[in-house]
């Protein structure tokens, strides 16, 4: 048995060198006419789809970027890595891009194992990094942005607008790990506070095929709306289930994107909601321009996928550029310094770092409907942009702990 | 609304998906002593056939006849091509599976990017029993796994073909002897359990969504029904889907269905445990 073993052993140590040999940036620290940023998004594995339509965002604005005369003269230049929804390969890759490349800026990686990873590598060197996504929030670091702020953020809109179009009795169901976990309890609070009922919560297993427990849960309980922050292929299979046993009850979610409505198609995704920090229905011209010019590099395909978390590595460049421009350096105080009063102009509305939770950044919120043609229509979006609330006051009534 | 007879039907459907995902492992790993670990990804590739088939047009249930045909095509190529020159080593065969089971995850990344892809449903809306609703599909895939299990059993101990398969996992050399061409025989009882795998893949693939990586996730629920259920036999695969599925169903109706996952992983350690032949194994010689 132990030459079988050594045999696998050997197939897999090959195998997995195969694809960082391919990978393999430029080592050379940055020449005097360009500025590294350092890219790392799955090229494979569970987070393989919208990370590789996110990495063609963030390349897209590098290249507009350089088009437009670059940074202070300097030219933009991706590293890019491939950390393959893996993350001891998410912590090999940031070390090679820190150390190696002479990176001083990583952003990347929506999945909360990618981000935890490349945070932890980051802290370790005393470098930056930005991660495009919302963060769960009772976290912080000074080495790293969630640009897409705290969910908590965004559930705070939708639980009410759900509440009084529908009625406040909820059923919460989400995966089984770390963030739906802490969405639950942020909502449980929520609903407390308007005077609502928590009829019911389940969480499924990861990668789970069949929801109907959960659904005959539902059945019982009879509530007014479901907030469901599943993930994953579950998702489908979720919303796909919950009509085909029947039940008309109105679906929101802050995990639910454009990229599952497509997948979904009108049929099972419509008269659900989403809220986050941007959808595909914003008028905003730079998000009408960003989509229009999204369609021209990759096609229409690809372009009706883009979903809140693509939009912001998009978003990020420029936000980081910003930096990069007003800073007039790479240190990486410097560029701290630079990212927390920095403000631009983006697809998601005006783009800044809280300056009071340097970890998240600043964002507005929407709430979107699906249509029958799996497209968001908008129903609400924020005047302004909202802070984000890594501890809300409902949980914690005396602050951070 | 009773919690019970929801769970309990609920049961019986998931019993029926995970009837048809293992069957084709039975017919490959039970008589033929092939570890075949690219089983998942012959139920991707039926998957993927079907919802091609269906985007060209073509009815629902010609799909799944499609699907059979194409992965058993499929199966007996990789059976000429690569098993065959592995019978009864084990490491080799492991290895070689494993092989064909990335290679088809990548071609099929290649041809249809990783984008996951919805096959409709070919009936769609709800049947009721009394006050309970269940999705008319449903029906249509126990139907279907009753037929598969019938047809196999039908094939394997009525017909000619069933009997050589059965004389050659007996005695390999006595049945070479007395004339059976071992070797074609193997080449269509391969394919036999790649096309079976693929009309599941083709089945299932209204219910789920499809994509390259979908299969791995059945490659080891099949496997655990296969031997809690005993390796060669069919009745033993069909009663273990229906344990293992009616009692995470049932479990998962009244607490949370990770627990309920726990609790039947552990009893199905605890079979294997007295009953390392499965619980439906025969007594062997």
């Amino acid at each position: 048995m132990k030459s079988i073993f050594k045999r696998v052993a050997a197939a897999v140590l090959i195998g997995a060198m195969l694809p960082g040999v391919s990978a393999c940036g430029e080592s050379d620290a940055g020449s005097a006419d360009e500025i590294k940023i350092g890219l790392i998004y799955a090229h494979s594995g569970s987070a393989e789809m919208i990370e590789s339509l996110s990495e063609k965002a963030a390349l897209l604005a590098i290249n507009e970027i350089n088009d437009a005369g670059g940074i202070n003269g300097k030219q933009l230049t991706a590293v890019s890595e491939d950390w393959e929804s893996d993350e001891a390969k998410a912590t090999e890759k940031a070390k090679k891009l820190y150390l190696q490349d002479g990176v001083n800026i990583i952003l990347g990686t929506c999945l909360g194992t990618g981000t935890q990873a490349v945070r932890s590598v980051a802290e370790e060197n005393g470098k930056l990094f930005i991660a495009p996504t919302a963060g769960s929030g009772e976290d912080e670091s000074p080495n790293m942005i969630f640009t897409g702020g705290t969910t908590y953020t965004f559930t705070k809109e939708l639980i009410p607008f759900m509440a009084e179009k529908f009625g406040n009795r909820v059923f919460c169901v989400g995966s089984d790990y770390y963030y739906p976990v802490r969405i639950e309890a942020q909502t449980k609070a929520l609903i407390d506070q308007i005077g609502g009922e928590l009829v019911g919560s389940a969480f499924l297993p990861m990668e789970a095929t069949d929801c109907s427990a959960v659904i005959t849960k539902i059945m019982q309980a009879k509530p007014d709306f479901v907030y469901a922050n599943v993930v994953g292929s579950t998702t489908a299979t979720f919303y796909q289930q919950m009509k085909e046993y029947g039940l008309d009850i109105p679906i929101a979610s802050v995990i639910t994107s454009e990229m599952d409505a497509i997948t979904l198609g009108g049929e099972y995704i419509s008269g659900s909601y989403s809220a986050f920090n941007w959808f595909a229905s914003s008028e905003n011209p730079l998000s009408v321009s960003f989509l229009e010019n999204f369609e021209k590099a990759y096609g229409r395909d690809d372009m009706l996928k883009v979903n809140a978390t693509i939009t912001a590595s998009y978003s990020s460049i420029y936000l980081i550029a910003e930096a990069l421009k007003s800073a007039n350096s790479q240190s990486t105080d410097d560029l701290k310094a630079a990212l927390a009063t920095a403000e631009v102009d983006t697809p998601q509305g005006m783009f800044s770092v809280d300056a009071e939770n340097a970890y998240y950044a600043k964002n507005y919120a929407m709430i979107i409907e699906w249509n029958d043609q799996a497209r968001p229509v908008t129903v609400f979006a924020s005047e302004n942009q909202l802070p984000a609330e890594p501890w809300p006051v409902l949980l914690f009534p005396n602050g951070k702990p | 609304m009773a919690i019970l007879p929801i769970q309990l039907m609920n049961g019986l459907f998931a019993a029926s998906v995970l009837l048809l995902v293992s069957i084709g492992m039975v017919v490959i790993f039970g008589n033929m002593n092939v570890v075949n670990l690219a089983h998942g990804e012959f139920i991707m590739a039926g998957a993927y056939t079907a919802w091609g088939l269906c985007e060209l047009g073509l009815p629902f249930s010609l799909s799944v006849i499609g699907a059979f045909a194409l992965t058993a095509i499929l199966g007996a190529l990789c059976e000429r091509l690569v098993i065959k020159r592995f019978y009864a080593r084990l490491e080799e065969t492991l290895l070689a599976t494993y092989a064909i089971s990335v290679i088809m995850t990548q071609i099929a990344r290649l041809l249809f990017s990783s984008m996951k892809k919805l096959v409709p449903l070919p009936v769609s809306g709800g049947l009721s029993i009394g006050s309970l609703v269940f999705p008319a599909y449903n029906f249509v895939v126990i139907a279907v796994a009753v037929f598969v299990v019938l047809f196999v059993c039908v094939l394997f101990y009525k017909t000619g073909l069933g009997k050589k398969i059965r004389a050659i996992r007996q005695n390999r050399q006595m049945a070479q002897c007395l004339g059976i061409n071992t070797a074609v025989t193997d080449t269509i009882s391969f394919g036999l359990g790649c096309g079976l795998a693929g009309l599941a893949g083709a089945i299932i693939a209204p219910l789920k969504i499809v994509y390259p990586a979908m299969g791995s996730a059945y490659l080891m629920d099949s496997f655990s029904t296969v031997v809690v259920g005993g390796v060669d036999s069919f009745v033993g695969t069909a009663m273990a889907s229906g344990l293992i599925s009616e009692s995470t169903s049932v479990l998962g109706g009244f607490m949370s269905e990770i627990y309920a996952q726990i609790i039947v992983l552990i009893g199905i350690i605890l079979v294997l445990r007295f009953r390392p032949n499965g619980l439906f194994s025969k007594e062997k010689r």
